[in-house]
């Protein structure tokens, strides 16, 4: 062989057709694939975050005599568990075997359902997460010790259910405030959390229809 | 934006990735399959990529972890061939390229050990020592004796015409 390999090598890349790229019509189908697996993947390590959390919070509140507000908050996380429970079994039904761009508008309309249901679910969980840190403090180890004290510095002070009436005045504007405002708070949390892959999605349901035009 | 992620992060490297993905497969079917891949690898990291080191650089690392993954997996399989193994007359792709010297040349690339495939390529590609070096995670110093030995040995085979 009289050339070299490097002109070989050369000489054989001059043609054009050498180098013609294969389409790479299967990697949106790809992408949708992995994107998805991340978002559910992401949604189930967050409801096994809550739960194992929802057990720490109960743990440490019993054991420091806080017990009311423990499982207050047990139950208010296991209710957001749940709720994730039954999300997962509805995206999981979705058929995987459409094709990607259904595939992928169907999860984008699931994750809006989902979006819409905790939203609702927040508007009930932050007013009862704080009232349950509130009250559940006041009828703690550490609230009767603040209740005593409270009571020889103030002996006018009004009573309303057994909780003092101006911090139960805080606690309950609090409390409406974060209902009020629970969609913004929820969405803030979601973009932290999650932005990144629903832009993604966006992304690539975009990239699709303008493919499909 | 995919426009821009293709025009910024394909177009520019799609000839190497074509070079590289080539070297590691013998059939159309599992070119287009690496090629994909490698698309896909570039795309899934692309956000992470702190310029640490040149675009290309990253680029070619990517494409030959993707092969080399993608060859192992497949030799775990043992489903598919593996290039080391397989007849000549078994290579599909043997005819990929209308320049006979340059599909003879990718035939006997494919007889190559696989990080000796990858240290060609890049020489082929005219990357400096340093730079095969570093896609290939290794020192720079034997990257010269490696690429003349490996020379040798192509050449050898383009002698005798394969084999």
């Amino acid at each position: 062989m009289e050339k070299s390999i490097e002109e070989i090598w050369k000489n054989g890349f001059l043609q054009n057709e050498a180098l013609v790229a294969p389409k790479v019509n299967d990697l949106y189908n790809q992408k949708s694939k992995n994107i998805v697996d991340k978002l559910l993947q992401m949604g189930q390590t967050n409801i096994y975050a809550i739960l194992i959390g929802s057990f720490i919070i109960l743990f440490v509140s019993v054991i420091t005599g806080a017990t009311i507000m423990g499982l207050a908050l047990f139950f208010l996380l296991g209710w957001l568990v749940l709720a994730g429970r039954e999300l997962k079994k509805k995206v999981d039904e979705i058929d995987k075997s459409m094709s990607s761009y259904a595939y992928l508008k169907a999860v984008n309309s699931w994750r809006n359902d989902a979006i819409a249901l905790y939203t609702r679910i927040y508007r009930v969980f932050y007013p009862l997460f704080v009232l349950s840190i509130g009250i559940g403090f006041w009828f703690s180890t550490f609230g009767t010790d603040l209740a005593v004290n409270l009571a020889e510095k103030f002996p006018n002070m009004i009573y309303i259910l057994g909780m003092p009436l101006y911090p139960l005045i805080v606690l309950l504007t609090i409390a409406v405030l974060s209902s009020v405002f629970a969609g913004r708070i929820y969405r803030l949390d979601l973009n932290i959390v999650y932005g990144n892959v629903f832009a993604k999605i966006e992304e690539l349901i975009a990239d699709m229809d303008e493919l499909r035009s | 934006m995919s426009n821009d992620f293709y025009k910024l992060w394909i177009s520019p490297y799609a000839g190497i990735i074509i070079k590289i993905c080539r070297a590691y497969t013998n059939s159309q079917e599992d070119f287009e399959d690496y090629y994909q891949e490698v698309c896909l690898q570039i795309w899934r990291g692309h956000e992470s990529f702190q310029e640490k080191s040149k675009r290309s650089t990253w680029i070619y690392r990517i494409a030959l972890n993707v092969c080399l993954t993608l060859l192992k997996r497949n030799k775990k399989g043992a489903q598919h061939f593996v290039s080391d193994s397989i007849p000549d007359e078994m290579i599909e792709d043997s005819q990929s390229f209308s320049d006979e010297d340059l599909n003879l040349l990718y035939k006997a690339i494919r007889k190559l050990a696989e990080i000796d495939r990858a240290v060609i390529l890049l020489y082929l590609e005219d990357k400096s020592y340093s730079e095969i070096a570093e896609v290939i995670g290794t020192n720079a110093n034997n990257i010269g004796v490696r690429i003349t030995r490996i020379k040798e040995r192509l050449k050898k085979m383009l002698d005798g015409k394969i084999n």
